[in-house]
This record gives structure tokens, C-alpha cells and sequence, in this order.
């Protein structure tokens, strides 16, 4: 892809000329992409038990779709909770934690980012970004609960026989959304069940359950304090289902941008690597 | 019972030689008190410059084993201890504290096992309870069953002692007084002093049958004074050189002053020599420039990752608000038992409101350069998570970023969110 087509115009300018590569190694997915001033490239992945291997495979793709040789890679800087596993011999490596790389992607990819809600597979995140250079001002993280994490959409796609790629556009359909009281996931789990047996559609439990975790999250943003403009990253952020809900739930709209979000952890890492290889700080 | 304790070992290692072992070695431990030693022999090594640091970590790690075993030959009495507040009265007895919170932080992982199985504490108890009482019942065969206690702890300690007194401790109870008020008439205040006193009074006879030599306890109290005084001169030789001594070093280092693990002379020759070696001008040790320096408040824990990762994502502790109260001394002139009792009531760590503790904090922050405040308590302890909200806040509301942590006193490393939320909040103030 070229840059111009997925970064955020007033952010081209920022890119450097150098190749460097973000990889983002989360719970369910490992995401990876390569930037330079010219082109962005991305690859994902199923997260292996083995993260460096996951990354390895992952580098082999980027190095394949962008016809760049390893020896031009300059920098890569891990991110995600397998980040630390990351080391390569021949290319000089860092690593930043996701909070810090989904707020500088979401930075390249809309430059007016305020708010950003990640949902991943184990846990959410809000945080409210500096709209002049992407860095974090703020943010919390919900890891107590797994509600309406990727893992717990995944586990009631299948108490419903949805494929979890189709459980949000299922929840769309929903004429109205099923009634779930429960913020628990195990809870929940037996209320599907209970909502089942008592004749609820399939999509109306779906919807239900998208607009139980956005309450969930409704409550995270609200901590750092809601500012449009807002994105949606992580792995649920392709979910559209969740999007419809977190939307009606918060009462604003989350803006679009030009790469799947999924990447943004990944764009973040490989930008903040092109400055890590320039000396300069986060 | 047949899990593994420390004492259960049959490859002849105590505690410190553990920690000395090659961190690629394997230890044949359990995995967890394995992880543990393993934080404690990476920042040995980490210090291998500082004599003085080789010589702290010499004393941290053959604390409990060298008191239990002197007071076994008859060498030297030890009793177990809560609280860092009665280490000059012990001394002033001729008796070694053994601080019981020590033996949770190198705890094995059987210890929860035991708290949930044996005590049925509840899984979601505070772990620090489950983790102290599990790890005291293992070594129970081996170890001294005395323990005075301080009712102002907590509520969940204090059952965990009850249930200690049922397997058979001789556990004293110091009841508490807290000082309500600071604005207390000045009659209302002595009847608190008084009672605490008398507390003391009994606590001495406890710990060796008769009163305590007053005379003695004085020149403890002068000894705690100036122990303090070298302390509180390191922690500001820090703010300049941040990570001579690394954060969990610098922990130990305070957990020292409540107890100076056992051995005092050999513990003020170890703040001696860190002041000989802070004090050479050619003794900076390198440090980014965007270095975070940072308040640490409330527990201390036992996630020795925790403060690892402070240091390696370019933070440093260099203020702390903890248990370990290094801020003030006794008062010189006051008769000691009334000196300790005025200590113990106008504390500004362990006892009171958390509103109480705000000042104690906002003092720390300019003097030691800090950019943020992490606070940090228990998994399982409600009231602190309360009180950490009410202290964030305030904090927050005058633009100090804070970050709000909740560990686990169990072994083992931290979780992985624990250390993004860490390591995020030092990048988040890194400039």
C-alpha cells in the first residue's frame, strides 16, 4: 500500500524514510506492519505459543509483500503481551507497550484522535491520546472482568453456533437487543444459555450481548473522560456489531479510518520504531 | 504435609546461596520461590559494583534462617514480629525481630495453598494474609511460635493470628490507639500515650520476663534516629544518582530500618558504606535523561517484577510511602517509653485515614523530583483499594499523573497487565 493511502495526511510528513516494523503480538492475534515514508505493509496472524516464532513468520511476510531485504530493516520494536519474548540477532530491537503504540497509530491513521477504545482478546483499554504528537495522556485498562473481550465474544459465538467472524453482523440484525443483566462472564454465559431455552432469537442474545460489554466499556471511557474524536482499535474492532453498540452506548460517533484498526498497534510500534532508530525518545 | 518447603530442600541450599546461583541454573525449588530468588540474585548482580549492596542482600536473605537458628542453639532469643514498630523494644530485650511479613515476601508457592486448603482462608482473602499465614504454618516445626502483634494493622491479619494462636503460637497482641484527631486536647492525648505505654510495658515483659531497661531502650531509639538519619541522607543522594541502588534494592533497604534484618551493627555498616560509595563524585551511574522518577505509596509487596520493571522501562523509585516510615525519628526529648508511645500515635504511614497519609506523599514529591505516583496494594483488600482511589484522586486533581496498581502477595512474577499498566505509565511520562 502506499503511505499516503492509509496515513493520516497531516502525519506523511512525519514518516521517515527509514524501514522499520511494528509487531504486535496479542493473546489471539499477532499483527504486524512495515512502514516507510513510500509504503505501509501488514500481516497477520493466528499468536502462536511460540512468540517468537509467531514474529518471525510474520517479519518473512512483510519482507515478502514489500520486496524490502532484512538487511534494510532498521529497527522493530515488539509490542503486545508477547513483546518480551521478541530478539533478533541482526536487527535492533525495542520494545513499548501497546497503550503507547495503539495511541501513535491511531495518531498516523486519524491525527485528531482524542479517545481510543481497544478491545482485545483478553482485555479492554481506554485511552485518551495528545492530538499533537499521539502520545498518551491517559488511560485505564479492564483486566479484571473479560467481558466483552475478544476471548468472551469468541466463547459466546459458539454457545450461539456463530462463526465469531459473524457474530456482529448476526447482532445486527437483531430487531432488538436481548436484555442482559450480567456484567459477568460466567454469568452471562448461563444467561445466553437460559435465553436459549427460552425461545430468544439468536441475533437478539448476539446484540444483547454487545451492548452489555459496551456499558462495560462506556464506563472505561468515561474514567479518562470522553473526547471525539474517537477510534476503535484492537482485535473486536472489526467486530461491526460492537461498533453499532459502543456508538449508541456512548453517544458518538467513532471515526473511520483507512487501515483496518486491527493494525493499529502495529503501525504504532513500527512509526515509534523509526524514531527509536533515529535517537529519538517515545 | 509433603509440599515443598524451604526447609524441606535436600540439595543442603539456604536462601542466600539460592540467590547466588547462575539465574540460568535452575534452582530445584519450587517454581515460584525459584522466581522470586531469582529478582533477588538479578539485582545482586545488577550491583555487582556496589560492595555495600552485595553485603545488604547478604543480610535480606540469611535474616529468617540465621534467627531461627540462633534462637534454636540458644544463642540469641528472636520472636516473630507484624509491623516494623517494635524493633527498638525487642532490641532494647535482647530479643532478635523476626519480621513476619518477611516471611510471605520469601514465601514459597505452597504457602496459598495452605492458607485456602488448611485455614480455609477464602481465595479472595488478602493475599498477603493467605501468603504470611500459609508460609509461617510450613516452617512451624522449625521456627520460633512467638509473635506480638499490633491490633491497628488490620482486621484480616488480625485473624490470621487467631488462627496461629490456635495451632499452637504464643501470639501478644498490642492493642491499639490511634490518634483520631490532630487536634486533640492536650489530656485526651496523654491518656492515649499512657495506654500505649502500658502496652509497651507488658510487651517488654512478654519478651523477656521483666521490664524493659529504660536506659537501654533509650540508646535503641537514638540508634533507630540515626539509622534513619544515614537513610533518609541516601535517599536523597539517590535523587542524583537514581540507579546506583535499583528500586527493589532500595525497598530492602527501607524494609531494613523496621528490623535491620536481625544483625543492627551489620546493617548500619551496610547504609555506611552506601553513603562512602553514593558519596564519591566518580560513583554516578549512567542514566537517560528522561529518566521517570517516581513516588511509590502503599504496600511493598513481593512482585519483585514489579520493580524490575519500573527500572528497565526508565522509571526509578525515588520517593517512597510505605509501611517503612523514614521520614521522622523518636523524639530525643521525651522519656523513651513515652517517646515510643508518641512515635506510635502521630504515625503518617501504617495507622489512620487515608486522607491522613496525603501531606506525607505531597511532601516527597518536589524533594525527590518525582513526575507520578504509583500506588500499589493488595489483591483481596478492599479497604486499601478504596483508600488508593480517594489518594489518586486527590493527587490527580492537582495534576500529579497516578496510577493505581493491584498485586498479589503471592510467588511467582507479575502478571503480564500489571507490568503493561507499569511500563505504560512510565512511557506515558517520559519526555
Amino acid at each position: 500500500m502506499n503511505a499516503a493511502d492509509v496515513i493520516a495526511n497531516e502525519k506523511l510528513s512525519d514518516l521517515k524514510s527509514v524501514t522499520a516494523v511494528g509487531i504486535d503480538i496479542g493473546s489471539r492475534q499477532a499483527k504486524a506492519v512495515l512502514v516507510n515514508d513510500r509504503a505501509v505493509h501488514t500481516a497477520i496472524t493466528a499468536s502462536g505459543i511460540d512468540s517468537q516464532e509467531t514474529a518471525d513468520r510474520l517479519l518473512a511476510r512483510l519482507l515478502r509483500l514489500s520486496g524490502v531485504d532484512r538487511s534494510d530493516l532498521a529497527f522493530i520494536v515488539g509490542t503486545g503481551y508477547g513483546r518480551i519474548a521478541l530478539d533478533y540477532d541482526d536487527i535492533r530491537t525495542e520494545v513499548v507497550t501497546e497503550i503507547s503504540c495503539h495511541a501513535m497509530g491511531a495518531h498516523f491513521l486519524n491525527a485528531g484522535t482524542r479517545t481510543i477504545i481497544d478491545i482485545g482478546g483478553q482485555d479492554s483499554k481506554a485511552i485518551r491520546v495528545d492530538p499533537d504528537n499521539g502520545r498518551v495522556r491517559e488511560f485505564v485498562m479492564n483486566d479484571k472482568c473479560a467481558a466483552g473481550t475478544g476471548r468472551f465474544l469468541e466463547k459466546i459465538a459458539e454457545l450461539l453456533d456463530y462463526r465469531l467472524d459473524e457474530l456482529g453482523d448476526r447482532a445486527l440484525e437483531a430487531e432488538a437487543a436481548a436484555d442482559i443483566s450480567s456484567q459477568c462472564v460466567v454469568f452471562a454465559e448461563s444467561e445466553v444459555i437460559s435465553l436459549k431455552v427460552r425461545g430468544v432469537q439468536r441475533e437478539a442474545i448476539a446484540a444483547g450481548i454487545h451492548y452489555a460489554s459496551a456499558r462495560r466499556v462506556r464506563n472505561l471511557v468515561r474514567r479518562v473522560g470522553l473526547d471525539p474524536e474517537i477510534v476503535f482499535s484492537g482485535g473486536v474492532s472489526n467486530n461491526k456489531g460492537m461498533k453499532r453498540a459502543l456508538e449508541d452506548v456512548i453517544g458518538a460517533p467513532i471515526s473511520a479510518t483507512k487501515l483496518d484498526t486491527t493494525y493499529a498497534g502495529a503501525l504504532g510500534a513500527a512509526v515509534i520504531a523509526q524514531r527509536f532508530y533515529e535517537g529519538s525518545a517515545l | 504435609m509433603a509440599s515443598e518447603t524451604i526447609a524441606l530442600r535436600d540439595d543442603g541450599l539456604n536462601l542466600a546461596e539460592l540467590a547466588r546461583l547462575d539465574t540460568a541454573k535452575k534452582a530445584r525449588t519450587g517454581e515460584g520461590l525459584e522466581s522470586q530468588l531469582a529478582y533477588l540474585a538479578e539485582t545482586r548482580a545488577d550491583h555487582a559494583y556496589s560492595p555495600a549492596v552485595q553485603k545488604l542482600f547478604d543480610l535480606v536473605l540469611s535474616y529468617i534462617e540465621d534467627a531461627e537458628a540462633n534462637h534454636r542453639a540458644g544463642r540469641q532469643p528472636a520472636a516473630w514480629m507484624c509491623g516494623g514498630l517494635w524493633s527498638p523494644l525487642y532490641y532494647a530485650c535482647d530479643t532478635v525481630p523476626i519480621s513476619i511479613n518477611e516471611v510471605g515476601r520469601l514465601g514459597s508457592s505452597d504457602a496459598m495453598t495452605v492458607a485456602e486448603d488448611y485455614f480455609q482462608l477464602p481465595k479472595e482473602s488478602c493475599s498477603m494474609v493467605g501468603a504470611v499465614l500459609g508460609e509461617f504454618f510450613l516452617r512451624a516445626d522449625r521456627t520460633v511460635k512467638r509473635l506480638a502483634t499490633y491490633n491497628m494493622m488490620c482486621e484480616p491479619l488480625n485473624i490470621a493470628w487467631e488462627l496461629l494462636r490456635a495451632e499452637g503460637v504464643d501470639v501478644f497482641r498490642v492493642e491499639g490507639a490511634n490518634r483520631p484527631n490532630t487536634e486533640d486536647e492536650a489530656g485526651r492525648l496523654r491518656i492515649i500515650q499512657d495506654f500505649i505505654e502500658s502496652e509497651l510495658r507488658d510487651l517488654a515483659i512478654w519478651l523477656h520476663g521483666r521490664p524493659v531497661d529504660e536506659t537501654r531502650l533509650s540508646v535503641e531509639l537514638l540508634r533507630y534516629n540515626r539509622i534513619l538519619a544515614k537513610m533518609r541522607r541516601i535517599l536523597h543522594l539517590r535523587v542524583e544518582n537514581p540507579l546506583y541502588i535499583r528500586s527493589l534494592a532500595t525497598m530492602y533497604l527501607l524494609i531494613g530500618t523496621g528490623t535491620y534484618f536481625g544483625k543492627p551493627d551489620a546493617y548500619e555498616e551496610v547504609l555506611d558504606g552506601l553513603l562512602e560509595e553514593l558519596e564519591r563524585p566518580d560513583h554516578i551511574r549512567p542514566y537517560p535523561e528522561n529518566l521517570v522518577r517516581l513516588v511509590w505509596s502503599g504496600g511493598r509487596g513481593q512482585e519483585f517484577g514489579v520493580y524490575k520493571t519500573i527500572d528497565d522501562s526508565g522509571g526509578a523509585v525515588t520517593a517512597w510511602h510505605t509501611p517503612d516510615e523514614w521520614t521522622r525519628g523518636y523524639r530525643e526529648d521525651l522519656p523513651p517509653l513515652q517517646a515510643y508511645a508518641d512515635y506510635i500515635i502521630t504515625g503518617r504511614t501504617m495507622i489512620g485515614t487515608p486522607v491522613r497519609h496525603l501531606k506525607r506523599i505531597e511532601e516527597t514529591i518536589a524533594p525527590f523530583q518525582a513526575r507520578g505516583i504509583l500506588f500499589y496494594g493488595y489483591v483481596g483488600c478492599s479497604f486499601a483499594g478504596i483508600h488508593r482511589e480517594i489518594q489518586s484522586t486527590h493527587f490527580q486533581r492537582l495534576g500529579i499523573p497516578t496510577i493505581a496498581l493491584e498485586g498479589s502477595f503471592q510467588v511467582g512474577p507479575p502478571s503480564g497487565q500489571l507490568l503493561t499498566r507499569i511500563r505504560a505509565f512510565v512511557e506515558m511520562l517520559s519526555r
